[in-house]
């Protein structure tokens, strides 16, 4: 008996000092990105932009047929259902208040930490495993600052960029459905799209996505960081990062709605 | 000769690695402008004493002295700053494999110095053409063979103007004449740089071609230190093992 409270204490220990070493490192990685500048070392433009491009320009097709096509069953589900009352206008409001709120921020950032959290875990950790990490350090150049640093900003900036194209392809596809085989006018389907989307739907979703792009950047970089044990520890780590990260990207997902929605019932 | 001048110092030093000392009280002096070759197996300890000299491993006790100055007391800062003189060549060369071999090379000076661009390049192409790589700026590691790796690691070692220089298995992987190769690269630059090289090696042609010195590491203890010719005609058992590579013997291989 004594030894399962043992072996709960360790994993409790394990995980306090990986939760304390993931808080570091987040607050290692924006402490350079503020006061980088003012120390002569600013983020190299050059990376940054190189991340940009890779992470956010050639996500665009993934993230546009995911959020489509999600767009398009949301449509076609709720369709039957609403008609059943008379009501199937308000598919439009249906789908954009669901994919801008919820569905497209979400689905987007699964996707995003599918395709680019894995990325980063599996170049960090072949780096970490070939000794380049360590060089960088015993060149008294900070791993953080040159390689998560970038890899953070960049997918900052451009997660709520693919957010708002997937929160535009989501409700594109609920519009191809609409204006087809429900066959509702196409002028009176985007007016009814606007008339129910409020602000806060769509600013609310995008602070989401600034959220999960930070889970996203800071746990691939920190299992690419703790990456040990040749090819396979490269592997092991990735499947970690991407499954650490779709976690903990539904837990924030639901705190953030809480707070959003729920709070001010 | 000149009264030797000590420049690293290592003093009682111990280092516990996954509950196994690793480094048993271990004590030596190195001096300026020799190179001082660690030899020893697989798994007894000179690696983890060559990261714990440049700062990657921190001692569990014990004192490193760099010109007098003790490494350990340092702050973070002071402890960068110090770190700028030293230069490493990774046993894997460690090359930043989505940089070509000129901005690896000039990668501390870009990080660390205020040099205009003009400069740097002048610099970086300087330090290559020093290892025999002129002409292969633009390359990838990956496009390389391993000496050429092996040297542009080097270069980039060098790129500091360091006053000291560590090399983990310089030799390993290469084939005998790139070994003599970088061996004898290893001397020039000792010589014409005027650095300290630190060395950790079990290539036994390659000691006794560049070693001033030689440190035989066994289970985390220093066996002998001495000249190549100390070494080559020691009375340790464990040292003649070694350095003949003898079946039968003090060391077991379990």
């Amino acid at each position: 008996m004594l030894k399962y409270f043992e072996q709960l204490g360790h994993k409790l220990i394990e995980w306090i000092t990986i939760a304390r070493e993931f808080i570091r490192l987040f607050f290692e990685t924006v402490f350079w990105l503020i006061v980088g500048p003012f120390k002569d070392k600013p983020v190299n433009f050059k990376s940054l932009f190189f991340q940009m491009v890779f992470m956010g320009v050639n996500s665009i097709i993934i993230v546009f047929f995911v959020t489509f096509f999600t767009g398009v069953v949301l449509a076609m589900q709720a369709a039957p259902q609403l008609d059943k009352m008379g009501a199937v206008i308000y598919v439009s409001s249906l789908v954009s208040i669901s994919i801008c709120r919820e569905l497209g921020p979400v689905l987007t950032a699964l996707v995003i930490a599918g395709r680019i959290g894995a990325a980063i875990t599996a170049e960090i950790g072949s780096m970490k495993v070939n000794e380049q990490i360590e060089a960088l350090e015993t060149m008294a150049i900070s791993p953080v600052r040159y390689l998560v640093a970038p890899k953070f900003l960049a997918l900052v900036i451009m997660l709520p960029c693919l957010t708002i194209i997937g929160d535009a392809s989501g409700i594109f596809g609920g519009y191809v459905v609409g204006t087809t085989s429900l066959k509702i006018n196409a002028g009176l389907y985007l007016q009814t799209t606007w008339k129910f989307l409020s602000r806060k739907d769509i600013y609310t979703g995008l602070s989401k996505s600034v959220v999960f792009a930070m889970i996203i950047a800071l746990v691939g970089a920190y299992q690419g960081l703790k990456t040990k044990g040749g090819a396979v520890g490269v592997g092991r780590a990735t499947t970690i990062s991407v499954v650490t990260s779709f976690i903990l990207i539904i837990i924030a997902d639901c705190i953030l709605t809480g707070i959003y929605f729920f709070s001010d019932m | 000769m000149p009264e030797k001048e000590i420049a690293i110092s290592i003093q009682n030093l111990t280092k516990i690695l996954g509950g196994r000392k690793v480094l048993d009280n271990v004590s030596f002096d190195i001096y300026r402008g020799e190179i001082f070759v660690i030899m020893g197996g697989s798994g007894h300890g000179k690696s983890t004493l060559l990261r714990n000299m440049t700062g990657a491993l921190i001692p569990d006790s014990g004192k490193i002295l760099f010109n007098g100055q003790d490494l350990l007391k340092l702050s973070v800062a002071e402890r960068e700053r110090v770190q700028r003189r030293f230069g490493m060549s990774f046993q894997s060369s460690a090359l930043l494999d989505f940089l070509n071999v000129e901005e690896n090379v000039s990668l501390p000076l870009v990080e660390h110095t205020k040099l205009s661009p003009k400069v740097i390049d002048i610099i970086s192409k300087m330090k290559l053409s020093l290892v025999g790589l002129q002409g292969f700026e633009k390359y990838y590691p990956s496009e390389l063979s391993g000496g050429m790796r092996k040297r542009a690691g080097l270069a980039r070692a060098i790129a500091m103007d360091p006053e000291v220089v560590f090399y983990d298995e310089p030799t390993a992987g290469l084939d005998p004449v790139v070994c003599a190769v970088v061996d004898q690269l290893i001397l020039d630059l000792t010589r014409k740089l005027k650095l300290t090289s630190i060395v950790v090696t079990h290539n036994m042609e390659s000691v006794f071609r560049i070693a001033d010195r030689i440190a035989m590491v066994f289970k985390g203890k220093v066996e002998q230190i001495g000249t190549r010719e100390e070494i080559r005609n020691s009375k340790n058992p464990i040292v003649q093992q070694f350095i003949k590579g003898e079946l039968e013997g003090p060391i077991q291989i379990t």
